[in-house]
């Protein structure tokens, strides 16, 4: 049985960490293809139905990255990002989620390693956790 | 389930086209393209895509208003519910309050593997136990889904857990240590509602499994919802054998049979019916009986109450929109000029509703009547001290 | 709906796509995707012809929705979009799958995975676009006015660029001159040309520019609208002299008496209050600082000018000071010398050490002019027709009559006691209080024009309106005594404190030799009435009061002095009844008091104690309990309280008769001069309103505006000089004063006390000698609205305070110093000419410059300020050019970047400077060896050679730190821009966008966004400046089509949004009878932060929409459902 490989999805802002990614990709750095990204204009526009949304779909991981606190192009996304995010990590939990599953970071432009690094790590997390239980139902759909 | 069979379940054929539901719908009232009777004669014409893809499918409150008035006994709320499942095929499924989080929640707790953490409230910050609860216990207490209005509605200062906590400790006191499942799932009620048949038999099989593994003989409910979905929808799906009963109808017979007695509040109140509790169940007296049995309440009644009782404007999370808010409007305004300083109800989604609409944070503020809104349960365990 | 038809166009990017993926078996997949029509790859689709194959598809297939999976949209987004829109497609039916940056490059290990998940990109953006809404923008014109705050070197630059290109700036600039650090420069390296000589010509432009509106004193107090079209309101605060009249003779500053630290100075001298900022001021006119009323003017019930006249004295110009307290009421040697000095209570010295001795001051002045004989008084004359009568010639009806004549008005007083004064005359006995002060004072106001009918008695104020008085004012004072109601009381022997004093105060004074008197009472009448007794020669003199002495409420100092001349203090007591032998009195019987509860004066009030009789034997009482109004000697008609007093209105003391007004004991009962004088003037006022048909009440109170805080910086500690007083034998048997006069040192030395906490004391002598008559004391705000399309915010930089780093002794010893001083001192026009010297003048023999103060420390600043080095090297030059001191330079790096710095350092270390590399540690006045004696000692390790290493030095100049405006988050909130940690405000980005900020046509330039030297400064304000420009000739801004969208139908206009937003583009709004949330969409940058807060769903933001992110989602992550 092949090793189990998880998928993330990853709600990146598209001034910070979206451009990190592409920076990422223009140095040629190397990361596992298990990271999907999903292009807000700020992480402040993540409802967390969103995320829900994504584990749903059987989503083992999801990252919420934007920029960090003084470089929001809208001033204070950052800021409102948290609020958004304290909510949702207290209904993942009550969902019995593990914490891992779920990430917040905050990745400048300049950052693209940083974002690298960031994957290969939850990757590495998540393979050890194996698969989320919503697969199951969303396996059990098709 | 196809149109044609949801017409015969329903008694629509029978309609009339009197137009007496639309005449005494709260939704009518304010939205005038709204109406029961031409959605049942578009029924009838067979304009299926005309009924299914009209948005408004899902602004019914399915509040049973219209069908206590129906000459021919057409079900509505259930011809509604139905037609849904329909709308729900073609991928439609209303707009959804709060992002559609709520019904994200339920499809997500219809997993099978999920282990919620669903009790940690049950302990206090040092660890210890608030309330007794017996693993062993053939009754059952329904939580439902308060730990995740927690997060949720935070912001309109409500918390569903403290009813939930009332009431547990009402049953602690009258000696009642009931069992609570760690890994209860959603009962499905807006799951139904909503026409997501598939998620809402998931999770009554998963429930009534656990249910009967415990071998529970009564189940007691602070939430109509959960109740009226375990004592006439979890039938046609599934087989419970166990008794259900709402809470306030648990305290009424105490207090008919054991002389259950309360410590005196002096407070005027008024109370709202809920439409689950009282429209689908017929639970009117029960509530009321409570109210009048603790000393120093005065109860005034709003003028529309029981059968004619106004609902709070949204149900199934769906379509909450500006004449939904006219609708709290409405209500709030009825229970403000009773003078009472209090306004029960008996369902903690009444209670979301009409806090949320009293929440007005815009610079130009609306005139939305101010009242404190409270739960019965959360009264009757001031009532009965500390 | 029509059919959706979806074109995917896969691309190749030559090998960087295709080389590790494969580009062909994607576009084959994306052609298996639900709605897709044609799904192609191609070597590269930004390419013409690449971009061709889109716009035939269009054409040919019909297709509506387009996709390239390709490279970052970020890359080539608007290429496509504009290829869609040639195609005749909106551009917005296009989502672009990166499947370069985030695929093909980031995995090229893995052929097989990369092109699995450029299946999913390409699938997600094929689910997303079919829920594409086509979306439309906007054009805006642009105002092309534009708003620059601060007139610092950037400012003017920006300002002078915008305004060649001949559009209109308003430059806002907070102080009262442009120029902000750079003037005071003295010189800039590297080329040691001088900032004055080419700053000032910049200057100057901006003064006579023809498009620059110029806004000194101002400040921005409200922004709103957007990019094109914004409005801002803009406060001026007065300068109190005109700029065009002024013509800086600086007459006004020479005559000013009040001295502050020079800001521009870097308070290394002081400056006037009447003042120009800079030599260099532009607008080149004086102005005027004021902080605020000083807290004596606002104490004083009458509101004399205390501040003005003590600063005056300060200066000598006695007769000046005496005008300014007559310029509020004519009782300078009365008040001098009665006044129960509230001012004293508030002055702000207080808190220091002691209150300055105003009243004594203000006796001091009066006493000047009695001696030195007054100047001949010019009466004013009548300008107005109205006449007014006034009734009673105490100090309430005086100052009643004084305000009036200067008004213009006739004015009579009517005075039923043969001469004017009321209570001065007769009630106060001479030792406090001599008969001759009281009538100079009089005299004065008579000789102004008021006529004082004396012995006259008013009985009916009908006559008085017949004989043609336009208004009556009322003030007979409260003269009748009142009577204790005890058995005896009409023995002879018996007498009320009034009727004593008068006798007291007439030229037949009573004799009491040899008496024993007893006085009741624990008022000023009682003391008088006891201390006058001793003085008519009573052998022994008891007050008897039923309080005890903390309840008296006579003047403490009276009280005290009672005592010294041996008066008895019964205290506790009340009378019974009086005795008398053979008919001649004898005794009091007395009994004793307890205090209870404090009664509505807040006093306790006292109780009997039964059985507790006890007996004074006395020859004489004389009964002080208090008078009350003698409602006989008044006109019938008029009202009265519950206590006996006139019945008027509060605000305008109109009585209950039209045109009649009532003030002083009349109305308020038995209260001190200064309020009488008080309601005197209040009255004045009334029945000048009431003449001229002005409402009584209406826009009356003006409360000023309390000056905030006061420096007491540099203040030394002084006692507060106290009066000489008359010794006990020279008191006994005489009435002469017992308080004596300042002299006139001692006078000037107690003025000079003052803090003066106003700044200016308004004592007007500038108005005095201006000729021009620039100078106008009563301007008051300006609040501007204008109209601009950009903004530029170059609000500069404040220096670091170095007294927070306690080891270098900034403050604490003389000869440490911060740069912008050392700039000052080395300017010529500086407060030591030009020349580098110590404290004490001489000149330093070794200088040591400490770099990095505040910078690049973790514990003040982390980041380098970037002048500091270039400066310090400029002083090391400078001083090595004008004395012969040796130069040492401690620095952690030397950072001489940009053209000709590094040649400059070169040029110093050939100079002899010492380059000291090494953190320093302490500076220090603790010596420890011969060559330190007398010297500071810098502490430092010398990092090059491994050594600790002291350095003495006579002057130690810290390069302070650059920092962030202490209110520079105000600004940033004001103009919704953001900060970084350090709080300097944030570029949108620090390469590509460094003038740009979050809120679309405000730009920033110079200090306000990081230390910059004066080359980057300028050019960046250049770089603002073009950006306004391009704005302007472009004159047309298109708006966002990304927005947020309200459905109305849903939403409860609740708030949320509205709350969440700090763009304020959401307002909620009532939209025929239902309340709504609307959105501005020129305001709106699409961040979708109030779609996440509806709680309905009624928010969305156009092209994010829960559908498009949904699918979007859905599409990531199909590849489950396989």
């Amino acid at each position: 049985m092949p090793e189990f490989e998880p998928q993330i999805v990853a709600f990146c802002c598209n001034w910070c960490t979206y451009a990190a990614a592409d920076l990422a990709g223009t140095s040629r750095v190397q990361y596992p293809s298990n990271v999907f990204i999903a292009r807000v204009m700020c992480s402040a526009m993540v409802s967390p139905e969103y995320v829900l949304r994504a584990f749903e779909n059987g989503a083992d991981g999801v990252i919420v990255s934007g920029c960090k606190y003084t470089d929001c192009h809208y001033v204070d996304g950052p800021v409102k990002c948290d609020a958004m995010y304290a909510k949702l990590k207290r209904l993942v939990h009550v969902l019995g989620l593990e914490d891992e599953r779920l990430r917040r970071e905050m990745i400048a432009t300049s950052e693209g390693t940083v974002f690298a690094r960031i994957v290969e790590e939850s990757v590495n997390q998540l393979k050890k956790l194996g698969p989320s239980p919503f697969k199951a139902k969303t396996e059990a759909v098709a | 389930m196809n149109l044609e069979d949801i017409i015969q379940e329903t008694n629509t054929h029978y309609c009339l086209e009197c137009g007496k539901c639309t005449s005494v719908c709260p939704v009518a009232k304010y939205d005038p393209s709204f109406s029961p009777r031409r959605m049942i004669e578009n029924a009838l014409l067979g304009f299926e895509d005309e009924l299914t893809f009209n948005q408004k499918l899902f602004s019914c409150l399915t509040c049973y208003t219209c069908s206590l008035r129906c000459p021919s006994d057409v079900d509505f709320p259930v011809f509604i519910q139905k037609a849904r499942g329909i709308a729900q095929n073609n991928g439609q499924h209303g707009i959804c309050a709060h992002a559609g989080q709520l019904q994200s929640l339920a499809r997500l707790m219809a997993s099978p593997e999920i282990k919620q953490s669903r009790l940690e409230w049950l302990k206090g910050i040092d660890g210890s136990a608030l309330y007794r609860i017996s693993d062993t216990s053939d009754v059952l207490f329904w939580v439902g889904c308060a730990p995740y209005f927690e997060p949720i509605f935070e912001d309109i200062e409500f918390s569903a857990l403290d009813i939930t906590k009332a009431s547990l400790k009402i049953l602690n006191l009258l000696g009642i240590e009931p069992k609570l499942l760690p890994n209860e799932k959603c009962c499905g009620h807006d799951a139904l509602w909503t026409g997501d048949i598939v998620t809402f038999k998931k999770l009554a099989e998963y429930n009534a499994a656990q249910i009967k593994e415990a071998g529970i003989k009564k189940i007691v409910f602070s939430c109509p919802e959960g109740y009226r979905t375990f004592k006439l929808d979890y039938p046609n799906y599934v087989d419970l054998g166990c008794e259900v009963q709402h809470i306030s109808e648990f305290l009424a017979e105490k207090i008919e049979k054991d002389g259950l007695k309360f410590k005196e509040i002096e407070k005027k109140v008024t109370y709202q019916d809920p439409c689950r509790l009282g429209r689908h169940l017929g639970v009117y007296d029960a509530p009321r009986k409570v109210l009048e049995s603790i000393p120093g309440i005065e109860l005034v009644e709003m003028p529309y109450i029981k059968e004619e009782s106004i609902c709070c404007g949204t149900s199934a999370w769906t379509n909450c929109d500006s004449c939904s808010n006219m609708i709290r409007m409405q209500r709030l305004s009825e229970a403000k000029a009773t003078g009472a300083e209090t306004l029960i109800t008996s369902c903690p989604k009444c209670q979301t509703h009409f806090r949320c609409a009293m929440v007005d944070k815009g610079d130009l503020k609306r005139s939305m009547p101010e009242i404190e809104v409270m739960d019965l349960v959360s009264l009757v365990a001031n009532a009965m001290g500390d | 709906m029509e059919e959706v038809k979806i074109g995917v166009y896969v691309c190749w990017c030559g090998l960087n796509i295709a080389g590790t993926l494969d580009s062909v078996e994607v576009a084959k997949y994306a052609g298996t995707l639900p709605h897709v029509v044609i799904s192609r790859d191609y070597k590269y689709v930004c390419s013409d012809p690449g971009q061709d194959l889109i716009k035939k598809d269009i054409k040919e297939l019909g297709i509506n929705r387009v996709v390239v999976a390709s490279c970052s949209p970020r890359m080539h987004e608007l290429t496509f979009r504009k290829t869609c829109q040639d195609g005749g497609l909106n551009p917005y039916l296009y989502v672009q799958a990166n499947i370069r940056e985030q695929c093909s490059w980031p995995h090229a290990t893995d052929r097989k995975l990369a092109t699995e998940k450029a299946k999913a990109l390409v699938r997600a953006a094929v689910s997303r676009v079919y829920y594409a809404d086509p979306l439309e923008t906007k054009n805006v014109p642009v105002n092309p006015n534009v708003l620059i705050v601060g007139a610092g070197i950037a400012g003017i630059q920006a300002a002078l660029d915008i305004a060649d290109g001949e559009k209109k700036v308003y430059l806002v600039e907070r102080s009262p001159s442009v120029g902000g650090h750079m003037i005071q420069l003295d010189r800039t390296f590297p080329t040691l040309d001088c900032a004055e000589c080419i700053q000032t010509p910049k200057m100057t432009d901006v003064g006579h520019h023809p498009y620059i509106e110029l806004m000194t004193l101002s400040e921005v107090e409200d922004v709103t609208g957007f990019l094109g079209n914004f409005k801002a309101k803009v406060r001026q605060k007065p300068r109190y002299i005109d700029i065009d009249l002024c013509n800086s003779c600086g007459e006004c500053a020479k005559v000013c008496p009040v001295e502050v630290p020079d800001e521009f100075e870097m308070g290394l001298h002081m400056r006037k209050a009447a003042y120009l900022p800079l030599p260099q001021a532009v607008p080149a006119a004086f102005a005027i600082d004021k902080k605020g009323t000083s807290p004596c003017r606002i104490a004083c019930p009458a509101g004399v000018n205390p501040q003005g006249y003590v600063a005056l004295i300060s200066q000598g110009k006695f007769k000046e000071a005496l005008e300014v307290v007559r310029r509020t009421m004519p009782f300078a040697g009365v008040l001098g010398r009665v006044c129960t000095h509230p001012c004293e209570l508030d002055c702000e010295r207080r808190v220091f050490d002691e209150a300055i001795a105003i009243r004594a001051l203000k006796r001091f002045v009066a006493d000047y002019e009695l001696r030195v004989g007054r100047e001949k008084v010019t009466p004013i004359e009548k300008t107005k027709d109205e006449k007014v009568a006034i009734i009673g010639s105490g100090p309430a009806g005086l100052s009643c009559a004084y305000d009036l004549v200067r008004e213009g008005y006739a004015v009579t007083v009517f005075e039923a006691l043969p001469q004017a004064g009321g209570l001065l005359r007769y009630g106060i006995p001479e030792y406090r209080l001599p008969t001759e002060i009281v009538d100079n004072d009089i005299s004065y106001v008579q000789e102004l024009g008021v006529e004082i009918k004396t012995s006259t008695l008013v009985k009916d104020l009908g006559d008085i309106f017949e004989q043609g008085y336009k208004a009556i004012f009322l003030a007979f004072g409260a003269e009748a005594s009142q009577k204790m109601g005890i058995p005896g009381e009409d023995t002879s022997g018996v007498i009320y404190a009034l009727d004593f004093l008068k006798l007291v105060n007439s030229e037949t004074k009573p004799t009491l030799v040899d008496r024993r008197v007893a006085v009741i009472g624990g008022g000023n009448a009682a003391v008088d009435a006891a201390r006058a007794s001793w003085r008519l020669g009573a052998k022994e003199v008891t007050i008897v009061y039923r309080r005890s002495q903390a309840e008296m409420p006579a003047i403490r100092t009276e009280i005290e002095e009672a005592e010294e001349e041996g008066i008895k203090f019964h205290f506790l007591a009340a009378p019974a009844k009086i005795l008398s032998k053979d008919n001649e009195l004898s005794a009091i019987e007395c009994i004793k008091m307890e205090l209870g509860e404090a009664d509505v004066s807040g006093r306790r009030r006292p109780s009997p104690v039964k059985g507790s009789e006890f007996t004074i034997n006395v020859d004489n009482v004389i009964i002080a309990i208090g008078q009350t109004v003698n409602k006989e000697a008044l006109p019938k008609e008029l009202a009265y309280t519950g206590w006996g007093t006139l019945e008027v209105n509060p605000v305008s003391l109109q009585t209950n008769i039209d045109g009649v007004f009532a003030g002083g004991d009349v109305v308020s009962g038995p209260a001190d001069v200064v309020t009488a004088v008080a309601a005197g003037k209040e009255a004045a006022i009334s029945i000048d309103r009431y003449i001229s048909g002005v409402s009584l009440t209406e826009e009356r109170q003006t409360t000023p505006k309390k000056v905030e805080q006061v420096s007491k910086e540099g203040v030394k500690s002084k006692a507060r000089a106290s009066t000489p007083i008359l010794n006990l034998k020279e008191r006994k048997g005489s009435f002469t004063e017992v308080e004596q006069v300042f002299d006139e040192k001692t006078a000037i030395e107690e003025a000079k006390r003052c803090l003066n906490c106003g700044v200016c004391s308004e004592c007007l002598e500038c108005v005095r000698v201006c000729d021009q008559k620039a100078i106008n004391h009563n301007m008051g705000d300006d609040l501007v609205e204008v109209e601009i399309g950009s903004i530029i915010l170059a609000t500069g930089y404040d220096q670091f305070d170095p007294s927070v780093i306690p080891q270098y002794g900034y403050k604490k010893y003389d000869n440490v110093l911060t740069g912008l001083e050392f700039e000052r001192i080395t300017c010529a026009g500086g407060p030591t000419a030009g020349k580098i010297q110590l404290k004490d003048g001489r000149e330093p023999e070794s200088v040591a410059i400490v770099h990095c103060v505040g910078s690049r420390d973790k514990n003040y600043h982390e980041y380098c300020s970037r002048v500091c080095c270039m400066y310090g090297l400029k002083y090391a030059h400078l001083i090595k050019e004008f004395t012969k001191a040796e130069v040492y330079e401690f620095y952690i790096d030397m950072r001489c970047f940009g053209e000709a710095y590094e040649e400059f350092y070169k040029r110093c270390s050939e100079e002899g400077v010492n380059f000291i590399r090494g953190k320093v540690a302490t500076v220090t006045d603790q010596t420890t060896s011969e060559e330190e004696q007398g010297k500071l000692v810098v502490v430092a390790e010398d990092t090059l050679l491994g050594k600790m290493i002291r350095v003495p030095a006579d002057m130690v100049i810290l390069c302070a730190a650059l920092e962030a405006r202490s209110d520079a988050s105000d600004v940033a909130s004001l103009f919704t821009i953001g900060q970084r940690a350090d709080r300097f405000f944030l570029e949108t980005h620090p390469k590509l966008a460094p003038v740009n900020t979050p809120t679309d046509g405000v730009f920033i330039a110079g200090c306000c966004v990081g230390p910059r030297d004066v080359p980057d400064t300028v050019a960046q304000a250049s770089a603002a400046a073009s950006k306004a420009l391009s704005l302007i000739s472009k004159g047309m801004v298109t708006t966002l089509a990304t927005v947020a969208h309200v459905d109305e139908t849903i939403c409860h206009g609740c708030g949320r949004c509205e709350e969440i937003c700090i763009f304020h583009a959401p307002t909620i709004i009532s939209n025929n009878g239902t309340v709504v949330s609307n959105i501005n969409e020129a305001l709106c940058k699409g961040c979708g932060a109030c779609a996440v807060v509806c709680p309905t769903g009624a928010i969305s933001v156009r092209h994010f929409t829960k559908q498009e992110l949904d699918s979007l989602i859905d599409g990531l992550l199909e590849v489950q459902h396989a």
